[in-house]
């Protein structure tokens, strides 16, 4: 048991991408998905210990481990120039896409008063976070965006539902 | 702002007393323009002016705030990017102040309860301010790659380990030596045969004994030979140096000099 244990959580660590339950599956012929699901109950209380470095942390993509949110202040030193600054107009852009989606140009501007920049559109589609969902059918067809899963899993949470509360 | 007073001078330019402010000092319109830009629009000016104010949101004095707005987005007529937005709600503004001027119409219906005018204006800042915060959460949110990382090490494949012991240490050298040998290189030296010098040998034999049995010249150990004294042959008896002969069928043969 130990070592189906220590094998699913070295497939966390050794994966370049979320995985989900049916990757674990592959691992060991003992396991099924109760068994997989047990597993990472007891990794995740592993990682609620004072002394661990990680967490566990369910996606729409899958699962993965990450660092522990309070050594972020000396990590950040050492990963600083990848950092990705928001300014707060693209946060309230994607406030309200998160928010309201799905959402045209026009809802992002009725409610933020200003027009929106082509920047900083594009940056939070070059992030992965939004997508474009289609064109909504009403007169002039705008282009209507949505959050994606990405976006979700950068913030590590499972579901739309987790994001904090609308003020 | 206030003018300095005639009788204070109001700075010294190279000794010589001012004692008029410059018109362009206070005011670089640069400067103001820089600070509507802080702003994230005419919603966030109104914010803005509003909590400085101390204002009921849900009850604004439409004309003082009008006022203040209009005073901050004066710098504005140079920047035609930024001014499209904040002189629409400036508009907007005093159309709401103009709505609360009009009369009242006589209410047909006094069910009909008539909306302020400045409850679009409130509801419309409300909201803003709603997302305002809800972007400042999300900020707040840890973020992959800004406040954690995805573990991630590099996946060693395993090694097979033996236990060790004298003989089969030995057993390995034995293997190793024997795999040596079959390894063995050894050199091959291209052997060069001409026809040319086994002509002469042949013309030197035919000098000491003639005829010469043609089986006498051949030594089958080594092939090569053998095929160039054959060739040798065929020159000699094309040049007319020999004649090739041979008594029946099968006997042996015989090369005489001509």
């Amino acid at each position: 048991m130990l070592f189906l244990k220590r094998l699913i959580f070295a497939a966390l660590l050794s994966s370049d991408t979320p995985l989900k339950i049916k990757d674990f599956l592959i691992l060991d012929d003992s396991f099924n998905e109760n068994l997989v699901k047990e597993l990472l109950k007891e990794i995740k209380k592993d990682c609620l210990k004072k002394e661990s470095v990680l967490d566990l942390i369910e996606t729409p993509n899958g699962f993965f481990l990450k660092t522990q949110a309070d050594l972020a202040k000396g990590l950040e030193n050492l990963h600083r120039p990848n950092v990705l600054k928001l300014s707060r107009s693209v946060l309230e852009i994607l406030a309200v896409i998160a928010y309201r989606q799905p959402a045209s140009r026009g809802d992002i501007e009725a409610i933020r008063g200003v027009a929106v920049s082509p920047n900083a559109l594009q940056l939070l589609l070059s992030q992965g976070w939004i997508k474009s969902l289609g064109q909504r059918a009403s007169p002039g067809r705008p282009e209507i965006f949505g959050t994606t899963e990405k976006f979700l899993q950068d913030l590590g949470l499972k579901k739309l539902e987790d994001l904090p509360p609308f003020p | 702002m206030e003018n300095p007073s005639p009788e204070m001078p109001f700075a010294k330019l190279y000794g010589e007393a001012l004692l008029e402010c410059p018109k362009d000092l206070y005011i670089p319109p640069k400067a103001l323009s820089l600070l509507l830009e802080a702003f994230e629009g005419p919603l966030d000016l109104l914010l803005y002016l509003i909590k400085k104010s101390n204002i009921d949101i849900l009850d604004i004095p439409m004309a003082s705030l009008t006022e203040q707005y209009l005073n901050y987005i004066e710098v504005l007529e140079d920047n035609f990017e930024l001014a499209s937005d904040y002189l629409a709600m400036a508009a907007y503004l005093i159309e709401i102040k103009s709505r609360l001027l009009l009369p009242k119409p006589i209410k047909n219906n006094a069910e009909e309860i008539e909306e302020d005018p400045r409850a679009e204006l409130a509801r419309r800042l409300l909201e803003y301010e709603s997302f305002k915060k809800a972007a400042e959460n999300l900020n707040a949110l840890p973020r992959n790659g800004r406040d954690f990382f995805k573990a991630r090490v590099g996946f060693e494949k395993q090694r097979a380990r033996y236990a060790l012991n004298l003989f089969g240490f030995q057993n390995a050298w034995q293997h190793l030596l024997e795999q040596q040998k079959l390894n063995a290189a050894h050199q091959v030296e291209k052997e060069v045969w001409s026809v040319r010098e086994h002509m002469h040998k042949i013309i030197e034999a035919l000098e000491k004994q003639n005829p010469l049995l043609f089986s006498d010249l051949l030594n089958f150990s080594n092939i090569f030979s053998a095929v160039a004294y054959f060739v040798a042959v065929l020159e000699l008896a094309k040049e007319n140096v020999l004649a090739i002969e041979q008594e029946q069928s099968l006997a042996p043969i015989l090369l005489n000099r001509i």
